[in-house]
């Protein structure tokens, strides 16, 4: 046997080498490509920075940023459009993904193709998605103004894209579409791990499907139903290209989220410190509500 | 409570029978086992009993009530289920109720109910705690007391022992019998495990491939069995068989075991048909006896109050037919087991002499594998 300098990671003092060696690649990714930036932007947001430049030295330390952004009315604006945004587009992705994991959670002939077209809006890039969402509403050629004429519910062509309400009703239902089945495969992912054999229990004891969903599926998804409620919040809260190749956070500002708001500042005005310092306070809501959805999850089960 | 009434009941799935033609009169506070091995239809007998399942044909009457095609909810039994169904989202306290309030039963009513339910099962100190908190056992007692609290016509258990450990299984056997006794409520249970069905029935109901082999109480279920099947499926271990011709001897019938003529309690009649005696290992003995034979074991096993003997059985006497499933592994052709009581020091070098008698022996037909009564 050699002895001395071999390497050998079998033996059991030094296991815990083999997986630091493993997570070495990773965590110089994550280190690179998000700890890093995420760093220098922490940095930039207290500076009073317009083009952001690595070789230039650093400015004098400011909270102009800061104090002129929660001064600002636009900010405020954001903040309200990403919350409504939050908050509708949230619910009825729940709404639907419940709605349809439920159904194509049933044993019928041709399930598997159902489950197929449920999941069939998360495949499709979200640029197409909304390219195909910018001509449905289109206010000469789109099938919605054709659609909602016939039904007699509008006289004439609406223009979806230069009323605030029309616009912002456009971005929800294009987001929905996007979202929703993504809570559809989270939750029927949790349907199938809830035993038979509860269903089977409350069927003897005398509930009717209501009762069982409200008593059994609902209280039983809930683990799953916490994170997924995280995951689909962050990403309506952080989505870009939805809002920015539908209406680019316009009519009058109606669809700028925050995250329009910070790429607008930092590459159209480019006020990099500005833009920065909304990212910061974007980072810390998100972190502060996805804490608290989190630290509720597991107490339900 | 009420009687149970079974009608002919069948069910298939497409060409797949799993309960052929299964008629069962059940009187009020009964309780009754049904067991059989794996696959043998016993629990879709359950379960369309529960109306979990719908019956091809047949009906069936709890009561006076025909609730062939009644909603589970509506056929007033409670059901515990071998993995107890317990939700793990709710209180023990609301297990329990669970029934109760789907029906709409007033809040005080329930809860006065559930703690009297606990407090039989002695399961009250937990009662604000969530099933995950409990042990297997606890767990088992909070089913059975979520099937109490509804004061049910009927109790159908489903293997409701399988998920706890030997010892508690045991235990709890004797608490759900001695639970059937206060409670007098009908009681199905299901079962492959033939000593539960032995302890706990009033009548067991023995079932192969969704047929009814035989129903009887334990007793004559271990002295008369029906057929090969039932003689083999109850007792532990499972009775031991043997094949010889038989011939005609004074007058009697009488067979050839371990070389010797053995004369039956049964005419002579009997001689030239093909049959397999049965023998239990209980009632081979130490010993000298009324037929004695030399063997040479060739396992012993010590259990400390008993031993079982592993005798090679000879050339002549081996049968070929398959042991029918139940819950002993396959046992070879080649061998039988002796079960002695207080046995003295026996090892696999010498010889044994061991007895049996021959009027404890059981006969069977070889082809229609009935039992033919001595």
């Amino acid at each position: 046997m050699k002895s001395g300098f071999s390497l050998d990671l079998a033996r059991p003092s030094r296991r815990h080498w083999l997986g630091y060696l493993l997570l070495a690649p990773a965590v110089l990714l994550i280190g690179l490509i998000i700890l890093y930036p995420l760093i220098v932007s922490v940095d930039l947001s207290f500076q009073n920075v317009n083009l952001a430049r690595l070789d230039q030295p650093r400015r004098p330390f400011t909270t102009a940023n800061y104090e002129r952004l929660f001064a600002s009315p636009d900010f405020w604006n954001a903040s309200w459009v990403t919350f409504k945004l939050v908050v509708i587009v949230s619910f009825f992705c729940f709404l639907l993904g419940l709605g349809t994991a439920l159904l194509v959670n049933n044993r019928f002939r041709g399930r598997t193709l159902a489950r197929l077209l449920v999941a069939l809006p998360w495949a499709v890039p979200e640029v197409i998605a909304v390219v195909i969402f910018a001509w449905l509403f289109d206010s000469s050629f789109g099938l919605m103004n054709w659609i909602f004429i016939k039904l007699g519910l509008i006289d004439t062509t609406v223009n979806w894209f230069s009323s605030p309400g029309a616009a912002f009703f456009v971005v929800c239902v294009t987001m929905i579409w996007k979202g929703y089945p993504f809570v559809s495969i989270m939750m029927l992912a949790g349907l199938q791990s809830i035993p038979e054999d509860f269903y089977n229990a409350a069927r003897v004891d005398g509930a009717n499907a209501w009762q069982r969903l409200v008593n059994i599926t609902i209280p039983s998804l809930m683990p799953v139903l916490g994170v997924t409620l995280v995951l689909v919040m962050l990403w309506v809260f952080r989505d870009f290209s939805i809002i920015y190749v539908l209406t680019g956070g316009g009519p009058l500002k109606a669809t700028q989220s925050l995250s329009i708001m910070t790429y607008e500042q930092a590459f159209g005005f480019f006020r990099m410190g500005y833009a920065s310092a909304i990212g910061v306070v974007t980072l810390i809501v998100c972190v502060i509500a996805s804490r608290l959805m989190m630290g509720r999850a597991p107490d339900n089960i | 409570m009420a009687g149970i009434r079974i009608q002919n009941v069948t069910k298939s799935y497409g060409p797949l029978a799993v309960l052929k033609d299964f008629s069962l009169e059940i009187a009020d506070g009964e309780f009754v086992v049904f067991v059989g091995p794996s696959g043998c239809g016993k629990s879709t007998m359950l379960k369309i009993l529960a109306g979990l399942e719908e019956a091809s044909s047949g009906t069936i009457h709890i009561g006076d009530r025909d609730v062939t095609d009644l909603a589970p909810g509506d056929r007033d039994i409670a059901m515990v289920f071998q993995n107890y169904a317990l939700y793990p989202h709710l209180t023990v306290r609301k297990n329990m109720g669970f029934g109760l309030k789907m029906r709409g039963t007033p809040a005080a009513e329930i809860d006065r109910r559930v703690v009297e339910a606990a407090r039989i099962l002695g399961v009250d100190h937990l009662l604000d705690r969530r099933p995950r908190a409990l042990s297997g056992g606890q767990r088992q007692r909070v089913a059975l007391g979520r099937a109490i609290v509804r004061e049910p016509q009927a109790f159908l258990m489903d293997e409701p022992l399988s998920n706890l450990d030997a010892k508690l299984r045991v235990h709890t056997r004797a608490e759900i019998s001695a639970l059937h006794k206060r409670l007098g409520v009908t009681t199905i249970y299901v079962t492959h495990d033939q000593i539960e069905a032995m302890t706990m029935a009033d009548r067991i109901v023995i079932m192969k491939d969704g047929v009814i082999q035989q129903i009887a109480d334990p007793d004559t279920m271990f002295r008369k069995p029906a057929n090969l099947f039932v003689a083999g499926f109850i007792g532990s271990p499972g009775m031991n068989f043997l094949r010889s011709p038989v011939t005609s001897h004074e007058g009697r019938a009488a067979v050839r075991l371990f070389g010797q003529a053995v004369a039956l309690p049964a005419p002579a009649s009997l001689a030239g048909r093909d049959v397999v005696i049965g023998i239990r290992p209980e009632h081979i003995a130490q010993g000298a006896g009324p037929v004695t034979v030399e063997v040479a074991p060739r396992l012993v096993e010590s259990l400390g109050s008993e031993k079982y003997i592993y005798i090679d059985v000879p050339e002549e006497n081996r049968t070929t037919l398959a042991r029918t499933g139940g819950t002993e592994e396959e046992r070879r052709a080649d061998t039988i087991i002796a079960r002695l009581m207080n046995a003295d020091e026996t090892s696999t070098s010498g010889s044994l002499r061991v007895s049996f008698d021959p009027s404890r022996l059981h006969l069977f037909d070889a082809n229609t594998q009935e039992s033919i009564q001595l």
